[in-house]
Parts: C-alpha cells; structure tokens; sequence
C-alpha cells in the first residue's frame, strides 16, 4: 500500500488506526488456525454487527492455543489477534487479570494492583504495553466494545455454563 | 411567509459552527434551522404554558398553538379533518400506541397481522407483542428486485383472518418510495386495514394520506428537521371512536370516578399527560419551512445530489449496495469490500462525515440480504455535489487504508 503525505497525517496518534493496529488487523495471529481440541463460543455486538467466534484449547488452567474466525471490525479483530498472541502458554488467571486491565482501561477507573500475575501497573488509564496498539480505542467511546468483545466472549467460555462448546 | 436563502445549508446553524461538517445521516435525524430553534426559543421564553388546561390567558394562547399546528399537519398530509392528527412522542410511541389499543375486538387468537421484511424495528416489536398477546400471526412480506414490496406476495399472504398491514412506505436501509396504492386497493378489498409508516417519506416529498388510502399513517418530527419530542399518529376520522386509547392519564377525561372514567371524544383522547408544546409548535415551524422553499425544488436538489453519489458509486468497483441505486431514492446503504461498515464509518467521522453503520434498526432485512451490516449515506436539502465528492474522497482513501 502506496501512502501518501495526507495518509500518514491521518495516522498520528489521535488516529484510531495507527500501524500497530492496522498490522493486527491485516495479519491477525489466530485468524481461521484450526483447533482440533477446542471449547468455542460466539461473540455478537448487535449495535455493529461484529461476529466473532473464539476458541480456545485449554489444558487443566495451562492455555495451549487460541483461534478465532467470523465477520467482524478491525477493532475486534486486532483485538482478537492480541489475545491469541498474548495468552498463548498462559494461564486463566493471566488472561483475568488482563481483560480485567483492559475493562478497567476503557471505564477509565483507576487500576490497582492485585494480582500475583506480574502486570505491575497502578496508573489510571493505563494499559499493559503488550495491548498497548488498543490506545487510540480509548479516546472513540462507541469502539470499546468491538475491543472487548474478543475478551468477553473468551471469558463467557472460561467462567460460564452457557454458550459454550465444544470444537471439532 | 418567511425568508429563506438559496443556499440552504446557510439555514442550519450547525454549519457556522463546524463547517467542514459533511452530514449524511438525515435518516436517523435531520438537522434543525435556526427558523426552528428560534421558534421553540421564543415559545419556551415567552409562551410556554400547559396547554388545554388553565383558563388564563397564557395557557389559552398555548391551546392555540397546539391547535394551529394540528392544523397545519393535517393539511402537510392531506387529512380530512385536524380530528385525524395525534400528537405523541415520535413514530415509535405513535406505533406502541397503536399496537396496544388494539383489543379484541379488532385483533383475536387466530387472526394475522402482515408487515414487511424492510420495516423498522419500531414496525415490527409493537406487533410480535400484540401477536403474542393474543395469539395472533405475524406474516411477513418480501422485496422485489428493486427494493420495493412483492405485492404478489402481499396478495397471497392475505386471507379471511388478515387484519392489519403496517408497512412502511421508504425502507430506512433501501431508500426506495414505495407505491402504496396497491397496497391500499388490496386492504380495501379484504376489509384488512392498513398502517403506512412515513418517517422516511415526508422531508423528502409531499404526502397524501387521503389519496393513499391509509387508515393509519405514523411519522416523527425529527425525520423532517423539527428536533426532537414529537410524532404524528394519522387516525383515519372514522376510525377515530372506535379505537380505544391505551395511554391514559390527565387531559382526556370527561368524568373520573374511583373505580370507572370516562373518556373525552375524538383525536385528543390519544394525546393523554402534557403535551410537548414545544416540540410541536417547532414542528409546524418545520412544515413552514419546507412549504415555503416548497418540495419542486426540493425534490429537483435531491435528484441532483442521489445522481452524483450513484455515479460515484457506480464508478467504484469496490462499492456495492443491496439493491441497484435510483435517482429517486432519499439514501443509499452500501458495502466497501474488503472493509467492515464500522471500520468504514469511523474512518469518514475522522474526515468530519456522518454516516451510519450496523444494522440500522432492521435487522430482518440484513438478514433477509445476508449481510451482516452496512454503511448507510442518507441524504437531505443541506447536502450539496460537494458533500458527495468528499465522501467519495474519504472512502476511497479509507478503503485503500483498511481493506483487507
């Protein structure tokens, strides 16, 4: 993609998409890879129209492998593409705390410390670095939940009875 | 008759202050001129008062007002009588209102009510819950090639148990003018009534509900540049005893007893609490100002702006739309390849242009296309040729950006 002067203008950083973003978007980790062994739910945002099915390969609280596919924004998407590539060899309470982060980031509040999990980050309005392509998402209120909705959907798989199946 | 320049956008005020605002979401609300704002600035600072209430002067003049503008609206839609024209809230209450006063006696188990697979949602919810509520059927119609009602099928969803259709006369994703006639024939001819919804028709064209056969005709204040807090609910005038209102309260009483009321006669008992009188007097402001630039002209400046957004359109290859475009439809919802509607949108809000994404409020109908959600560019007389050369500018920059 040829971009222009006027482009790269558009794409400072009060843009809400910058290169980091745009990068998970046009080449998201996760994207259509098959898992064989897998529990999986769909993620809907009615006022978008973003789908978005997660799955997840988990092994006795060790995540072994995150896929996502569906019809959905670049903001989910890149979302979606973040997670897979943050939590991959993780654990749930690593993926808690972190959409716990990213909730508490676009309600603004302030964060406190309260994990054993080492995100050591106490400011307000803070994201871990690792999400930190989700910036911009902040300041245009109506995306949040095309943000979210990766992580919600993942965690109605991890912590409820409903929605949730099994792949393959 | 009040003065209007020729430059239409000079009227509304929102231009002095962003002026490189490209607005191309009249579908969800128009925009209001600075004659309207200071209409309901002037009622609110030197004429409010609850109007059909208090016997002083102040409260008698509000009545007044109320009255002229149910005047003037009756005669905007070719009504009958001013007993036609409720005001109420907007098109959604107009809708709910009428759903719930229908009773038994007009809707019972086993019977069905028929409405679009195109309508809004406000013309679908009131009407699934009336079903459920008595056990009625909600049949639903398809679309034509071209966006507009199958009225073959119309016809052979009809039977001896029909009651009521409630379709809507321009599809607030297809943008198409609909014809109703064929619709009113075959109401007529079945006994069957019929509820046209007109929220996407009348800043756009005149209206005739007499000549359109319809019993019931709904539209909001905010689709035809009066702002917010107003709707009008048409009531065929011999219809207007025999419906029974189902929003009760204040001002629509003869008598009321500890267990048993009465009811006042005629369109008001539809108007129960205090009116907005604001909002209505601002919306007999927005018919003046439509009638005095006066709808040739408006229609020839809206087949000029559709005309060059088809054209543009046509000439993008990674531009589609649900249906082939016409010059005289009033919006046109499109799809970029390659680039989710949301995506789409932001990207044009980041160039001052709004437009809108997602469903629209019609759900069915996506599904109905297959689609998931679209960018929708809904025109109206503020919006010039070069309104559409920067929205085409904008698009192509964004799907060159963000396709995929």
């Amino acid at each position: 993609m040829r971009l222009t002067n006027s482009w790269l203008f558009k794409m400072q950083e009060h843009s809400l998409f910058q290169q980091q973003l745009l990068s998970h978007h046009r080449n998201p980790v996760g994207f259509e890879t098959m898992l064989s062994h897998a529990k999986e739910a769909w993620g809907h945002n009615a006022t978008c129209g973003d789908e978005i099915l997660m799955q997840i390969d988990i092994q006795d609280e060790h995540i072994e492998a995150l896929a996502f596919r569906g019809d959905s924004c670049a903001i989910c998407r890149a979302s979606a593409s973040l997670l897979c590539e943050q939590l991959s060899g993780k654990n749930k309470e690593y993926f808690a705390a972190l959409f716990h982060a990213l909730k508490l980031f676009f309600e603004d509040e302030t964060v406190m410390p309260n994990s054993s999990c080492d995100l050591n980050f106490a400011s307000k309005a803070q994201l871990p670095e690792a999400l930190s392509p989700l910036n911009p998402v902040s300041r245009y209120p109506i995306r949040k939940q095309c943000a979210l909705l990766p992580w919600q959907t993942l965690s109605d798989i991890l912590y409820t009875e409903e929605g949730c199946t099994r792949a393959g | 008759m009040q003065k209007i320049s020729d430059d239409w956008k000079a009227e509304f005020p929102v231009f002095s202050k962003i002026p490189e605002l490209v607005y191309l979401d009249s579908a969800a609300t128009t925009l209001v001129p600075a004659c309207v704002v200071s209409r309901i600035s002037d009622y609110l600072s030197f004429e409010h008062a609850n109007s059909h209430r208090g016997l002083y002067k102040l409260s008698a003049d509000a009545t007044a007002l109320v009255d002229e503008a149910r005047l003037s609206l009756a005669q905007f839609i070719g009504a009958e009588s001013v007993n036609t024209i409720a005001f109420c809230s907007c098109a959604t209450e107009a809708l709910n209102i009428l759903a719930q006063s229908f009773t038994d006696t007009v809707i019972r188990k086993g019977d069905n009510l028929i409405v679009s697979i195109a309508e809004h949602h406000a013309n679908i919810l009131p009407w699934q819950a009336l079903c459920e509520r008595v056990g009625a059927e909600l049949r639903f119609v398809g679309l034509n090639e071209w966006g507009q009602l199958d009225v073959a099928a119309l016809e052979s969803l009809v039977d001896e148990h029909t009651r009521l259709m409630a379709l809507t006369q321009v599809s607030n994703v297809l943008g198409v003018l609909d014809e109703v006639a064929p619709w009113a024939a075959l109401a007529k001819a079945n006994g069957v009534k019929l509820l046209v919804d007109g929220c996407q028709a009348v800043a756009h064209g005149p209206v005739d509900v007499r000549a359109m056969g319809c019993d019931f005709y709904v539209f909001s204040g905010h689709k035809m540049y009066a702002g917010s807090g107003v709707g009008v609910l048409y009531i065929r005038e011999s219809h207007v005893d025999s419906i029974q209102p189902s929003k009760l309260g204040g001002g629509i009483v003869k008598t009321v007893g500890r267990q048993v009321s009465s009811l006042i006669d005629g369109i008001e008992k539809f108007e129960a609490g205090s009116r907005n009188t604001a909002a209505i007097v601002g919306l007999k402001a927005a018919v003046n100002f439509i009638n005095t630039i006066g709808w040739a002209r408006i229609k020839a400046q809206q087949k000029t702006v559709m005309s060059c957004l088809i054209k543009s359109i046509n000439e993008r290859d990674y531009l589609s739309t649900f249906i082939p475009a016409q010059e005289e439809s009033v919006l046109v919802s499109v799809f970029a390849e390659g680039v989710h509607s949301h995506d789409l949108s932001s990207y044009l809000d980041q160039q001052n242009i709004a437009v809108r994404a997602g469903h629209h409020c019609a759900e069915p109908l996506h599904a109905y296309f297959e689609k998931n959600s679209s960018t929708r560019i809904s025109l109206a007389l503020y919006n010039n040729t070069q309104d559409i050369q920067k929205l085409m500018c904008a698009l192509d920059e964004a799907h060159e950006l963000l396709a995929i």
